[in-house]
């Protein structure tokens, strides 16, 4: 099968509900509002391989270039064309070279099992071992061929690390995805895609030279040469070794799909199918990518203190997704922080929005549905080369001048940061409530700061769009305004309390240990009125707004004539 | 009419102040209006009575009876138990579970009976927990504990009563040591709040370790 020839193979939802299965050129086609990938992890793959797919057939000159796409999509056999120059290096399978495998047929290599392909399967050691507790074997045995290229490109743009000589992906193991999507639930694929596709030179890292993508140059798609064997020093791939748009198109792993002829059903979406993958061959020493990359759809992360170290991607962690990573992958702080969010965000924020604002005053027919923006992240949460979990979570974006967001950055700091303390706060007073002795109580706790967070998270992005829409109306502030900075630490301190008293207070009444339980929360009250020796973090945020840390005044004519 | 109750409700202001109120987590309002007057004219001497209502001081002998019950049913046939009723709410005496309310509200006036001197906003729990001489809170955690878990009504009023006495029969609010006995009552039949710190266990615990954390942490 050739992915590039209009073989329809990419599940697609269309504007009526149904599933049908489309070529890619059929991406911008108006009834076509997303994609239908029969796993989460593919639909984040088949994003990034339609979005490598357009930076590599239809480079952009500039941002002007990126409206008029916007506005006007390409037709279907526009898209066609642009792909036809790409389609040799498009080819799952056949004699010549094979999209993402090894140009070697690796007959030296004992075939295994299809499912190796998937991130979380079973590795042979697990298998061995017998420990497939939750990562179970034999689930998946056969695949179309379609789900076959999906998983393969998802297995090598994550790559998660494997042992000695199984490589990892370009931005390292099991890397976060951010990109820019619009709010509206009917928005076209094709719209969901465009936010995320940059001007050619921005692609280009340093050391690197843009070039027209060919697809028989051998640094754009390393499998139509003989693979970049990494068994030696000194054969690692940095980026001014290859094309821009390789970070795209890495192969970090050397695969096979035997692809045989079969009438037979896929294991993964189901549907019936005359050519079937059910062995394939991997081998080791794959591309060793290191250096300084800085994948386009990646958040990173430096260490100011050091800059001549890499910046490392950003991955998932087992606390899960929530906003207190907000900041870090919207804000640009590489200097304070550190932290950089993905190249695709900071152009939507720094440039298209700007865009497509001014072009909707000038009358242009911009669709509304491209006002409110949300930011979609999704990425494993990998140890080494044992998965725990797939993440996916969609959170508000924010429009914001260029020139203030500096000062967002630093109140969202403050935001959360005074959330992160209350969360600690939090935790440790349930832990005290529920242990005798503290140092001996291990267990995950991570649980808690969950619940908070999530309890919070509505309120903190209302949060930030009141400070949002502050700072578009008077540019020259720097001072969080007293009662937005109050109404936050209101919200923080209530629902402390509450996780509190539901995990430290609800238990059956008679076992209750009440001495440690009711010290436990008088200890978390200190804290959050900022008066307890370790509420440094709350007194502060407190006096530096200037606000009373009740939701009141008291009324009572007794009370304040007793004050007085 | 209007006028009338309009008066009224700014005198209750006065009787139960809003601090107090917010800390009732079983009365109500009125309840708690009703059972202040009923105890100042049941206990107060009428110099320290006139100070605080026009009413007149009930008979010594009234409490004295109350006192001699030893159980909630004697207390329902005194003229005190009679007093408090006739002051409570509507409300709360054509209450359908009528049997219920008046073995509630016969407990509390048996409880009351044995508090001499109030601090009005003060707990009974926080009294309890206060330092006594001997360096230790004025009742044992071990006994304390025993009053959260109390089982009957009448275990409960013995439990109180010692208490009181072991508390000097004064230092806390007469409305606060009602409202423990109506929260016991509330959870008792069955119905537990929602709200953790609402709870009989919680709520008295609270302000009995509160009080004794203030001298508790500098003996370790």
């Amino acid at each position: 099968m050739n992915l590039l020839n209009g073989a329809r193979w990419l599940p697609c939802l269309m504007r009526d509900g149904s599933v049908e299965y489309r070529p890619p050129a059929d991406m911008a086609h108006p009834d076509v509002i997303n994609l239908a990938c029969p796993r989460a992890d593919f639909q984040a793959g088949a994003y990034q391989f339609l979005l490598g797919l357009l930076q590599t057939a239809l480079p952009l000159a500039d941002h002007g270039e990126w409206l008029d796409y916007l506005i006007e999509p390409p037709r279907p056999d526009t898209l066609q064309k642009a792909f036809a120059p790409l389609e040799s290096a498009f080819e799952l399978d056949g004699d010549g070279p094979r999209f993402m495998q090894d140009l070697d047929p690796l007959d030296d290599v004992k075939d295994t099992s299809v499912s190796a392909l998937l991130i979380d399967s079973p590795g042979a050691s697990t298998i061995t071992k017998n420990i497939d507790l939750f990562v179970k074997r034999g689930r998946v045995d056969a695949m179309c061929e379609a789900c076959a290229a999906l998983a393969l490109f998802t297995m090598q743009v994550n790559a998660p690390a494997g042992g000695a000589g199984i490589r990892v992906g370009l931005r390292g193991g099991g890397p976060l995805t951010t990109l820019v999507m619009p709010e509206s639930a009917d928005a076209t694929l094709w719209q969901r895609l465009w936010l995320n596709v940059l001007p050619s030179s921005r692609l280009v890292q340093q050391g690197q030279r843009w070039t027209e993508p060919r697809s028989d140059d051998p640094d754009l798609f390393f499998w139509i040469a003989d693979t970049r064997i990494s068994d030696k020093k000194g054969t690692e791939v940095l980026p001014e070794h290859v094309h821009p748009l390789h970070a795209y198109w890495s192969v970090p792993r050397r695969f096979r799909l035997l692809i045989e002829p079969d009438k037979c059903s896929c294991d993964l979406c189901g549907r019936e199918t005359d050519r079937i993958v059910r062995q394939v061959r991997g081998k080791k020493q794959g591309a060793n990518y290191d250096g300084p990359w800085q994948h386009p759809l990646t958040p990173y992360r430096r260490d100011p203190k050091k800059p001549a170290e890499l910046p490392l991607s950003q991955k998932g962690q087992p606390s899960g997704l929530g906003y207190r990573h907000w900041p870090g992958l919207v804000l640009n702080d590489p200097e304070g922080s550190g932290t950089m969010p993905a190249a695709v965000v900071l152009d939507y924020i720094n440039h298209k929005q700007k865009l497509v604002d001014e072009e909707r005053r000038w009358g242009e027919d911009v669709q509304a549905l491209l006002k409110q923006m949300r930011l979609w992240i999704s990425g494993y949460d990998l140890d080494k080369g044992k998965t725990r979990g797939w993440y996916s979570v969609e959170m508000p974006l924010v429009e914001l001048p260029e020139s203030s967001q500096d000062i967002l950055r630093e109140w969202v700091q403050q935001l959360t940061g005074l959330a992160q303390q209350v969360a600690s706060a939090t935790r440790n007073q349930i832990k005290a409530a529920w242990f005798k002795r503290l140092a001996d109580a291990k267990g995950d706790m991570s649980q808690v700061d969950k619940q908070f967070f999530s309890a919070t998270h509505d309120a903190f992005f209302h949060t930030v769009s009141r400070l949002t829409a502050i700072l578009q109306e008077k540019a020259e502030t720097t001072v969080m305004p007293a009662d937005i900075a109050q109404s936050w630490y209101l919200v923080l301190r209530r629902e402390a309390l509450a996780l509190f008293d539901d995990q430290a207070l609800s238990g059956a009444q008679e076992n209750m240990n009440w001495q440690r339980a009711t010290d436990a929360r008088r200890q978390l009250q200190g804290f959050l009125s900022g008066r307890s020796k370790g509420s440094k973090a709350v007194k502060d945020f407190i006096s530096q707004h200037g606000f009373a840390p009740t939701a009141q005044t008291e009324k009572s004519p007794l009370t304040q004539g007793g004050a007085a | 009419m209007s006028e009338a109750s309009e008066a009224d409700s700014s005198q209750e202001w006065l009787v139960v102040d809003d601090q107090e109120l917010k800390s009732l987590a079983a009365l109500s309002l009125d309840e708690a209006v009703a059972v202040r007057r009923w105890w100042q004219r049941l206990a107060l001497s009428p110099v320290e009575l006139k100070q605080l209502t026009p009413q007149p001081g009930l008979p010594r002998g009234v409490r004295a009876a109350l006192r001699r019950c030893d159980t909630p049913d004697a207390a329902l046939l005194t003229q005190a138990f009679r007093e408090l009723w006739h002051l409570l709410p509507e409300a709360t005496v054509e209450s359908p579970f009528i049997e219920a309310q008046l073995e509630k509200w016969s407990c509390i006036a048996l409880v009351l009976a044995e508090l001499r001197n109030e601090t009005p906003g003060k707990a009974l729990a926080a009294r309890l927990g206060q330092q006594a001489s001997t360096g230790k809170p004025i009742m044992s955690e071990l006994r304390f504990q025993q009053i959260l878990t109390c089982r009957t009504p009448e275990e409960l009023v013995q439990r109180l009563r010692r208490a009181l006495a072991l508390a000097g029969r004064s230092e806390m609010s007469a409305v606060r040591l009602a409202d423990v006995v109506a929260l016991w009552w509330r959870e008792y039949s069955g119905e537990i709040s929602a709200r953790p710190t609402h709870r009989f266990g919680f709520m008295l615990a609270n302000d009995y370790f509160g009080a004794a954390a203030s001298y508790r942490h500098e003996d370790t």
